[in-house]
């Protein structure tokens, strides 16, 4: 079984040479040695090649399908049989590098690395560790030592307590500190100051280097300076590095548990040039299990979710997710899910069959090398046949840093008949906040305001019920009342027109009064659109909004004639169901903006409505279930249709016994 | 342009691990990649797909602690499968150190699941099965397995329920159907059978090889069982291989085919020259093709408005309510109802299921 050495450092500190010459100078001593470059800039096996540059792990898989990939394409013989492998990475600007490093050990191991018969691996790795992906390579599996190359320099050093804290993660209690490598630079106390880390942490010196010049004279001809002078001193210290590596190796010395520093003892180091006492550092400690909130499942979704709920209302504008294909499809689904709730419910509106929902599918792969170019790519060939394009990401597109904006601009310029609304829905945390990003994008179609039609459109329906049920129905009764028909929503199962069309309408009606909906409320207004009070709910509701719209339209004659008409249907509900209702007991545990007019429609027919079930309850509207009989909020919620709604099914509840016979089927 | 959202390999992982039922499974992510996962909840209703509700701060602080919390949670409750989405695999916690560093813990590979449902199944079983170890010491007498079907699989209850009971008449004995209602005790038990009898091969490739290698034989026919021509073609190939008389299938074959033909005559309706489009895989369009195209003189669709869809569920509700198609029938996942009145499309009830999708006058499935 290999002996895995991973050689970390700051950027710069000289890992790639140091690794370089160590795994030559361990060829040398007649161990068979694979040495791995863990950096985007796949320079590491430079020296050991002469000075070629190799072809990438991570550019041959994206080149190569699975079925046909061999390790002998990856794999160079360097200087004395040195087995050279690069992992390669996304070029600069774009992707994951460490996305790609955990992708290059898991088709190494594919590949069979596990299996080949040498004696030492060394990994040279990028940097400080800057992410989990970069620290695969000081795991448990993939290592058994990490060397830290460094020098005198704070920032150097800084790395490397750095190092310690992120190895602390992944040491057993043996540890996997195999030591300092100190490349000096020449600064002020360098040796001491490196010697306090040393002892302070417990990682011990295991080789120190000169600055040399005869490094930079190798580099230029290819080679490690341990091949080209290797009579040197600098070659002579880099082979008693090696000695310890292969007594690590054998076991004759074993890697020690580091102790990294506090911020604290670094910053005294670093001042004063020493530690008091030895590194201070833990780990963070875990929280204990807490087993209920870890296994409930929770309905609520969030960013990208509420995003498409918003925009997928709208049936002809094309909509693209700029996420893995397992976003698309669930994406899709909750697009899907939402226009067969309203087409369940609703007869004679337009609706869709959610082919115009569209997705990069970003792979492994392109979590690497970046998904920009795919997403302009499908973007440019929508924008030849549409107008407008929904644009919205998902947290891979965010977390790789691809530049979405500077590709859509692109695309825009070269279609300039096309509009490219891109909602981020990560740059939110909430489901809402991205609810509203949607809403502003949608909104920027919407053209200069006219009011020239008698018609009236409800907005910002996207979380509320009143596409379920007959609210549209008993609100467009409502509307009738003022000569007024009720247009397209916004968004319900609108179009691109639609949305441009909005400000023709004489007014807009929010369908609740929620913060969320107030801020679309202002969105709106600050395009022109003018808003009379939200859609009623209840038989009061309705009363006060029909005095309220007759005011603002100067029809108060026709408003008082439609709540005479509403009182008296009102009578003659509560005169029917009253006998039935009367004296019963109800639990209400619905939302603010149902539970006023519930409750008073039951109050009207003489129920009393309690606070809380003390056992003596009739029946229970809402909420989670109970032992007493339940029925849910009704969908309905506008003028007196939600009243009789409610009390009818109320009344029919009743006279069940509410055991549900098939819960003994189970058994 | 491929549209790109279709279930892909983590759905299909997924309807994996749900078809075992003492495995759990733990979805490693946040709560909008559950979500997408809810419909393969109906599939196999239970207590719900525990979630680690990772959020957007633990992509730069690490995830760890969360995943910590909820296996704890699950310890206990026998194997668990921990399966990270896709952005989770960019942050780079040591998720394969964690789970084996627990007993009973495994991890599934996003990165290995592949692009479609029928892959990323495939992958799951067979990481249980690599994790089970089982060994083949003696052989069961007559025993088989069910390779390829999944709880994804349109009324998959039914179709274990029918080749079950024509199996049995057979003489044969039903080990296993691996991945679709299982335990671990018969997975177990399932490399002692002398037979698998593959139902979906886009499902399971991986998975026969792994039983090949235990000296479990396949028998398919390529294809799923749909239509009476491709199930007699699977019943004459698995009498062949097992050396079973499998008559009372053909008997069933042939009592189900005169009751289609009744209910054909007695629609008074002509399938000729009206035309089809399948969206859905391989193994369900080339024998559902065929079917029609050969029992019905149907075509294939060429104007991009078929006279009937065949599709998922939501997409055939959809599209026939749009005027995309004349009429959508449901067949594959994901589904828009559960499955009171069997409705599968394998098997002999399938091929029933098709026709009256074909031939009656009623709201999609």
């Amino acid at each position: 079984m290999s002996f895995r050495v991973a050689i970390y450092g700051k950027g710069g500190i000289g890992k790639s040479t140091v690794s370089g010459n160590l795994s030559y100078s361990l060829a040398a001593k007649g161990l068979k040695v694979v040495h791995i470059g863990c950096d985007p800039k796949h320079d590491s096996t430079r020296q050991l090649l002469g000075g070629a540059v190799q072809n990438t792990v991570l550019e041959y898989m994206r080149e190569v399908p699975p079925s046909r990939r061999s390790l002998s394409d990856i794999a160079m013989a360097g200087s004395k049989g040195v087995m050279c492998l690069e992992a390669g990475g996304p070029m600069p600007g774009v992707g994951c590098a460490g996305k790609g490093i955990t992708a290059m050990f898991s088709t190494l191991e594919r590949l069979g690395f596990g299996d080949m018969r040498h004696d030492v691996t060394v990994y040279d790795v990028l940097g400080d560790v800057v992410c989990g992906g970069f620290a695969v390579p000081m795991r448990k599996d993939v290592s058994d030592a990490v060397l830290i190359v460094t020098s005198g320099e704070s920032m150097s050093l800084y790395a490397a307590n750095n190092i310690l804290k992120g190895l602390s993660r992944f040491e057993g209690p043996g540890g996997k500190t195999g030591g300092l490598i100190l490349n000096m630079r020449g600064v002020l106390d360098e040796e001491a100051t490196v010697q306090e880390f040393s002892k302070a942490t417990g990682a011990p010196v295991v080789c120190k280097l000169g600055r040399s010049d005869l490094f930079t004279r190798a580099e230029r001809s290819g080679r490690t300076l341990c091949e080209q002078f290797p009579d040197s001193d600098e070659a002579r210290e880099i082979g008693r590095l090696a000695d310890y590596v292969s007594e690590l190796a054998s076991g004759a010395r074993n890697p020690v548990k580091a102790n990294p520093l506090t911020d604290a003892q670094m910053d005294g180091l670093i001042s004063a040039g020493r530690v008091d006492g030895i590194g201070g550092y833990a780990l963070p400690v875990v929280e204990a299990a807490t087993s209920e909130e870890a296994r409930r499942p929770r309905r609520i979704g969030k960013g990208p979710v509420a995003a498409i709920q918003t925009a997928g209302k709208v049936i002809d504008i094309p909509i693209v997710i700029h996420g893995s294909r397992s976003c698309g499809s669930s994406l899709l689904g909750e697009c899907l899910s939402q226009r067969l709730s309203w087409s369940c419910s609703l007869s004679g509106l337009p609706t869709s069959s959610g082919s115009n929902v569209h997705c990069t599918g970003m792979s492994a792969e392109s979590s690497v090398f970046g998904g920009a170019d795919r997403l302009e790519s499908m973007v440019s060939q929508l924008a030849d046949a549409n107008s407008t394009i929904v644009v919205i990401t998902t947290c891979i597109s965010s977390m790789i840093g691809d530049d979405v904006a500077s590709a859509m601009s692109r695309v825009m310029e070269s279609h300039p008949g096309t509009k490219i609304l891109t909602v981020d829905a990560n740059r939110v945390d909430s489901g809402y906040d991205a609810h509203i990003e949607a809403i502003r994008a949608l909104s920027s179609l919407i053209e200069e305001p006219v009011h020239d039609l008698p018609i009236a459109s409800v907005v910002d329906d996207t979380f509320v019920a009143y596409n379920k049920g007959r609210n549209r129905e008993a609100f467009g009764s409502l509307l009738n009342v003022f000569g007024l028909l009720q247009g397209p929503g916004f968004l319900s199962d609108c179009s691109e027109d639609d949305i441009r069309g909005l400000g023709r309408g004489r007014m807009a009606f929010l369908a609740e009064e929620s913060r969320d909906a107030l801020e679309v409320e202002r969105i709106l207004e600050s395009k022109g659109i003018v808003f009379g009070p939200p859609v009623p709910r209840g038989y009061r509701g309705a009363v006060e909004w029909l005095e309220k719209v007759g005011r603002i339209l100067d029809m108060e004659e026709a408003a008082s004639d439609a709540v005479l008409r509403l009182e008296s249907r009102h009578s003659r509900i509560v005169d029917r169901l009253s006998g039935r209702l009367s004296g019963r007991k109800a639990l209400v545990e619905a939302g603010p903006a149902d539970r006023g007019w519930i409750c008073e429609a039951l109050s009207d027919c003489g129920m009393s409505v309690l606070d809380s079930d003390d056992g003596g309850i009739d029946i229970q509207i809402g909420g989670r279930r109970g032992s007493a009989l339940w029925m849910e909020v009704p969908e309905t919620y506008v003028s007196q249709e939600a009243e009789s709604i409610l009390l009818e099914r109320a009344a029919n509840v009743l006279r069940t016994s509410g055991k549900e016979g098939w819960k003994q089927w189970r058994r | 342009m491929e549209t790109m959202t279709e279930p892909d390999g983590i759905t299909g992982a997924v309807a994996a691990i749900q078809g075992i039922r003492d495995v759990r499974l733990l979805l490693h992510g946040q709560n909008g990649c559950r979500k997408g996962l809810l419909p393969l909840e109906r599939c196999m209703p239970g207590d719900g797909i525990p979630y680690t509700d990772v959020s957007p701060a633990d992509y730069y602080g690490g995830t760890a602690p969360k995943l910590e919390r909820s296996l704890d949670a699950l310890s206990g409750e026998g194997l668990v499968a921990v399966l990270e989405t896709p952005a989770l695999t960019l942050i780079g916690d040591d998720v394969e150190g964690m789970a084996r560093s627990r007993e009973g813990c495994i991890r599934l590979d996003t990165d290995s699941l592949g692009n479609d449902i029928g892959t990323g199944f495939d992958s799951a079983i067979v990481s249980v099965l690599d994790h089970l170890a089982p060994e083949r010491s003696e052989t069961i007498e007559n025993g088989v397995n069910i390779l390829g079907l999944s709880v994804a699989h349109k009324d998959w209850r039914a179709v274990r329920m029918e080749m079950g009971h024509l199996l049995k008449s057979a003489g044969l004995r039903l080990v296993s159907v691996v991945g679709a209602g299982c335990t671990l005790g018969e997975l177990r038990d399932s490399v002692r059978s002398g037979f698998n009898i593959v139902v979906d091969p886009e499902f399971c490739s991986r998975t026969v090889g792994f039983y090949e290698a235990m000296g479990v034989e396949t028998v398919g026919i390529g294809c799923q069982p749909v239509g009476f021509d491709r199930v007699d073609d699977l019943y004459r190939a698995v009498s062949e291989a097992t050396g079973r008389r499998t008559s009372h299938a053909f008997e069933m074959l042939a009592k189900y085919r005169r009751r289609a033909y009744d209910g054909i005559v007695a629609s008074g309706k002509s399938l000729v020259g009206k035309t089809y489009a399948i969206d859905a895989s391989r193994s369900v369009s080339d024998p559902l093709s065929s079917w029609l195209e050969a029992s019905f003189d149907m075509v294939v669709d060429e104007f991009g408005r078929p006279d009937y869809l065949f599709t998922s569920g939501p997409k055939a509700f959809l599209e026939q309510a749009s005027g995309g198609c004349g009429k959508g029938v449901a067949v594959r996942y994901p589904h828009l109802k559960y499955d009171f009145v069997k409705s599968p499309i394998m098997g002999l009830d399938g091929a029933m299921y098709l026709l009256d999708g074909l031939l009656n006058r009623s709201w999609p499935a």
